[in-house]
């Protein structure tokens, strides 16, 4: 396994992951904290919040193992003006510093709801900033493959798709901590995932579908682009068509399912807990999915000229 | 050579499969038998898995080999599957602490990644059984052995921490044998015939399935640089496939070890189950022992006031003996006993029992406790059970600071109507068992038997001496009635010989009718002093034995002279004392009347004999002695002897003509210890 390359959509896959769930854990927080109260509310998003927070963390350490010199990583900040690279990794420690700050508020014995809800804001204002410049990385004339409004449009699909898939998992696994543990907050965890859970299925179908329309714009775009791009339609339509073919399977496979277990889960009445493996299963294959969508994206790019 | 090698890898794992197989038939509580079967599984399929190697080895015709390929290509993942369930099954036997739960969310990232790549080297043109080999190796085989190991791992440690050493260390080698074939069979992979998966290098392919070109690309093949075959054959000179025999004849050996498992816990649970049937033995012996000790007790007291009654001893001594001993042996803080007074409705309480303390009640003390009370009313016993209001047990408890929490209570009958209470208080929440309520029953109907006795004896007494005075009374009756017939007739007589003026004649007739006068008049006066000597009882036996002799002495006109050796209480019984005082009394009656004495001397004295204490009686006289042909004093006698005998002495005469009389009377005293104990037993 090439280590250089494969911690490069590490980086960009864990680092929209941590994005894209914050949004909807905020989402979801802002839409139930009047009912519950900010004190109850911040317990049940406290630990997801830390998780996502290590996934950020993790996502910066990645990025540096795709460098030649890991240790020269800073020297990447010296041209904030002109390059989109520089401008990403300022970004990505803006939005890593304010989740920092915002886990610090969440883990304080009496955490302010105001500061508490701005910080988070605020992470993810930075997170999408983070994603945009990632994308733009990629808009180079000299990469067909890469240089269209899809690619941003593609990053954020995957944003918020891993974000919607990963939600529930995280909350899951909090409730059954919090039942273990005998935590009264547990109830609060039980809530939130009967209330959105529902959503979000119907969310993660929505996007599996823009997915499927981006990569048929995509083969479209490509389709009538130049010699360049004719090749990387070629390496994705035939060399790659199998991958392809399972990424969109694992996709739908994914939100199907979590769709199923959403009405499943609504007319039975299950117990949250039970949910786990469903959940875990779904965010697996979307996330395979998603990790294959990068690789193809990384895979069929041509270069134009030397 | 490698033939041999897969051989013997197929055997060893057949062997474990049959061995876990085996033992899961056999059955057990223990929940890892539930898991064997995946076991047994697993080693079957393996060792079929390494048997097809064992053939693709030894060549044949390619339809043959594609043949055993294809069976390869099933057999293989399904046995990393077994292994990934086995090892998924074994790990969670122990329940996981509740942080764990987050492990699945911290890998989902990593596998996801794993089976991305695995995926993107599936897809490129190789033969498809070297991908299906690495990754069953990469996907299953190498968590199912981890995890398997993991899970026997974490039994060591469970069984280690109950203390259960022998147990523990099966598990310890089954756990570090499954992890090192984790890393021999799970992490060692083949060489592929592809390039490493990138993406900026498409043609990864070495050498081209379908063409059999082969390309100018050499690399790595797995996901790590170092753990191929070419590796570790470079590292250790032996082939991997030897390792993999190793490995899986450690696994064999310690996991077939490891079942013995079973056999421990068997026989863990016989010795458990031996062991407590000892122990239920040795506790039903014990409980039997304080049981017959605690009746052997208990008879023991009932035998000891049963003799107390029987001997006629003080009545509240018997009593406060009752009490004392029904505390002790209930284990009590009180026992109390309460009569009615001469109010019917009037219950006062008369002697108790506390600590070591037993009293008599001196002024009255009436008892107040409603459920005391509510028990005479009935005919039932009760015993507390440990729901009653606080109220209920009110003043159950005199002499004792604490309340009254637990009490058994028995009505006193006599002649089927109520006299009076028994009963037994606890200030311990320890209730009363209905066998202790039987015996408090038991002491109760001694109470009434005691009660009874002291009645009876009483009644006795007055019978004796009511009897005796009847029988002096119409002894004077009938003497008197004799001498005033004679009298009359001698009258008569003096009449007669007054008008036939005999004058000689009726001077004897008048000489004779002075006599019996004087004989009657000194009967009567006996009798007279035998009446009130039965009613000396105030005085002493003694005393008033030594003012009858004075009284006689001044009414016989005989010399007495009484020696009294013995203490003023002769330890008598009432019957025996009465006894005594007759048999004294028909002695110097006959004495009076037929001995002709001067002197009589009386001694009463104590004297052991081998039955114990007596109380010796000795008459005296200097007369004429014990005629043969008088019959009457010889029925006198017999009289005496009968009043001895009676109560349990015996009487001799020694006499000779002309030589005086000596009655010697032997009546036995009563036990002294008994009568101590029974006086000391009153404190304050």
């Amino acid at each position: 396994m090439n280590i250089r390359e494969w911690t490069l959509p590490a980086y960009t896959i864990l680092t929209q992951l941590s994005v894209g769930a914050l949004l909807v854990i905020w989402v979801i927080r802002a839409l139930n904290i009047n009912e519950f109260g900010s004190e109850k509310t911040n317990q049940a998003v406290k630990i997801p919040v830390l998780i996502l927070f290590s996934t950020a963390i993790f996502a910066v350490i990645f990025a540096h193992f795709h460098l030649s010199k890991p240790y020269l990583s800073f020297l990447a900040l010296r041209n904030i003006g002109s390059s989109w690279l520089s401008r990403e990794l300022l970004a990505n420690l803006i939005y890593v510093t304010f989740f920092g700050l915002l886990l610090t508020s969440l883990l304080s014995i009496k955490p302010r709801n105001n500061i508490v809800s701005i910080l988070g804001w605020l992470a993810i204002l930075c997170g999408f900033i983070t994603e945009f410049c990632m994308s733009r990385i990629y808009l180079l004339p000299s990469q067909p493959a890469w240089d269209s409004l899809l690619t941003p449009i593609s990053f954020l699909i995957t944003t918020f798709l891993l974000g919607v898939l990963t939600v529930p998992v995280l909350f899951t696994m909090d409730l059954i901590f919090k039942k273990a543990q005998g935590q009264e907050s547990a109830a609060i965890n039980s809530q939130l995932i009967d209330r959105s859970l529902g959503k979000l299925a119907l969310l993660a179908v929505t996007l599996c579908l823009l997915v499927v329309a981006s990569v048929y714009l995509q083969i479209a775009s490509l389709f009538s682009g130049n010699a360049a791009a004719q090749t990387s339609l070629d390496l994705l339509l035939n060399i790659y068509q199998p991958l392809l073919i399972l990424r969109l399977v694992f996709l739908f496979i994914g939100a199907g399912l979590l769709s199923f277990v959403a009405v499943r889960h609504h007319q039975r009445n299950l117990a949250a807990e039970s949910l786990l493996l469903q959940v875990f299963i779904t965010c697996l294959l979307v996330l395979v999915a998603e990790i294959l969508g990068r690789f193809l994206f990384y895979a069929i790019h041509v270069r134009v000229g030397i | 050579m490698t033939m041999m090698i897969y051989f013997l890898s197929g055997l060893a794992f057949e062997g474990l499969g049959l061995a876990a197989f085996l033992q899961q038939r056999q059955g057990s509580d223990l929940p890892l038998n539930k898991h064997l079967k995946w076991l047994a599984a697993f080693g079957f399929v393996c060792g079929v898995t390494n048997w097809i190697d064992m053939f693709l080895s030894s060549g044949g015709t390619q339809e043959y080999l594609n043949a055993l390929n294809i069976l390869r290509m099933i057999a293989q993942p399904v046995t990393g599957l077994l292994l990934l369930i086995f090892g998924w099954e074994i790990l969670r036997e122990i329940p996981f602490p509740a942080w764990t739960i987050f492990i699945p969310g911290v890998l989902i990232v990593p596998i996801a990644y794993v089976i991305t790549y695995a995926a993107t080297t599936f897809v490129t043109p190789s033969p498809i059984e070297i991908p299906i080999d690495i990754w069953t190796r990469y996907l299953l085989y190498l968590p199912g052995a981890i995890m398997a190991g993991t899970g026997f791992l974490r039994q060591w440690n469970m069984q280690r921490k109950l203390g259960l050493s022998d147990v523990a260390n099966l598990m310890l080698g089954a756990g570090v044998a499954f992890l090192f074939e984790a890393f021999i069979v799970g992490l060692v992979v083949p060489a592929a015939p592809y390039g490493s998966a990138s993406y900026y290098n498409y043609n990864r392919v070495v050498f081209n399935a379908f063409t059999g070109e082969q390309a100018g690309l050499t690399g790595f093949f797995g996901l790590t640089s170092w753990l191929d075959y070419q590796k570790i054959l470079e590292v250790t000179g032996l082939p991997v496939s030897f390792w993999r025999m190793l490995s899986a004849f450690t696994v064999t050996f310690f996991v077939v070890r490891g079942l013995g498992v079973f056999e421990a816990t068997r026989n863990r649970q016989v010795k458990a189950l031996q062991d407590e049937r000892a122990q239920a033995q040795k506790a039903a012996l014990d409980a039997q022992t304080a049981a017959r000790e605690a009746a052997e007790n208990w008879t023991e007291a009932l035998v000891s006031i049963n003799r107390r009654i029987t001997e006629l001893e003080d009545v509240d001594s018997i009593l406060l003996y009752v009490v004392e001993n029904a505390r002790k042996l209930l284990r009590a803080d009180f026992v109390g006993l309460a009569l009615l007074s001469n109010d019917p409705s009037c219950l006062e309480l008369k002697c108790f029992s506390i600590e070591d303390k037993v009293k008599m009640v001196q002024s009255p003390v009436v008892v107040e406790s409603p459920w005391i009370l509510e028990t005479m009313q009935t005919k039932h016993s009760y015993r507390s059970s440990g729901d009653e209001s606080p109220s209920m047990l009110d003043n159950n408890l005199y002499g004792l600071a604490q309340p009254a929490r637990e009490a058994g209570i028995v009505r006193l009958e006599m002649d089927n109507r109520p006299i009076g209470v028994f009963w037994a208080a606890r200030t311990d929440e320890i209730l009363f068992t209905e066998t202790d309520l039987i015996w408090l029953e038991c002491m109760a109907d001694q109470v009434v038997i005691a009660l009874q006795h002291a009645l009876m004896t009483s009644q006795l007494q007055s019978l004796s001496i009511t009897e005796e005075r009847s029988r002096i009374a119409r002894e004077m009756h009938d003497g008197l009635a004799q001498v005033l017939g004679y009298l009359n007739l001698q009258v008569q007589t003096l009449d007669a010989l007054l008008k036939q003026g005999k004058q000689k004649d009726l001077a004897m007739e008048l000489e004779q009718m002075r006599n019996a006068i004087k004989i009657a008049n000194a009967d009567v006066r006996e009798n007279i002093l035998s009446l009130r000597t039965t009613l000396a009882n105030e005085k002493g036996l003694v005393s008033a034995i030594g003012e009858y002799l004075q009284e006689f002495g001044v009414q016989a006109k005989i010399a007495t002279h009484f020696t009294n050796e013995a203490e003023n209480n002769l330890r008598l019984s009432s019957i025996a004392e009465v006894q005594l005082v007759c048999i004294l009394q028909e002695a110097l009656a006959n004495v009076r009347k037929h001995a002709y004495a001067n002197l009589v001397s009386v001694l009463v004295t104590k004297k052991k004999r081998q039955e114990g204490e007596y109380i010796y009686l000795q008459i005296v006289d200097d007369g004429i002695g014990l005629l043969k042909y008088d019959s009457k004093r010889h029925f006198g006698l017999t009289t005496m002897k009968e009043r001895a005998s009676s109560v349990g002495g015996n009487l001799d005469v020694v006499s000779g003509e002309g030589k005086g009389t000596k009655v010697e009377c032997w009546l036995p005293c009563l036990d002294p210890d008994r009568i101590k104990n029974s006086q000391t037993i009153i404190t304050n």
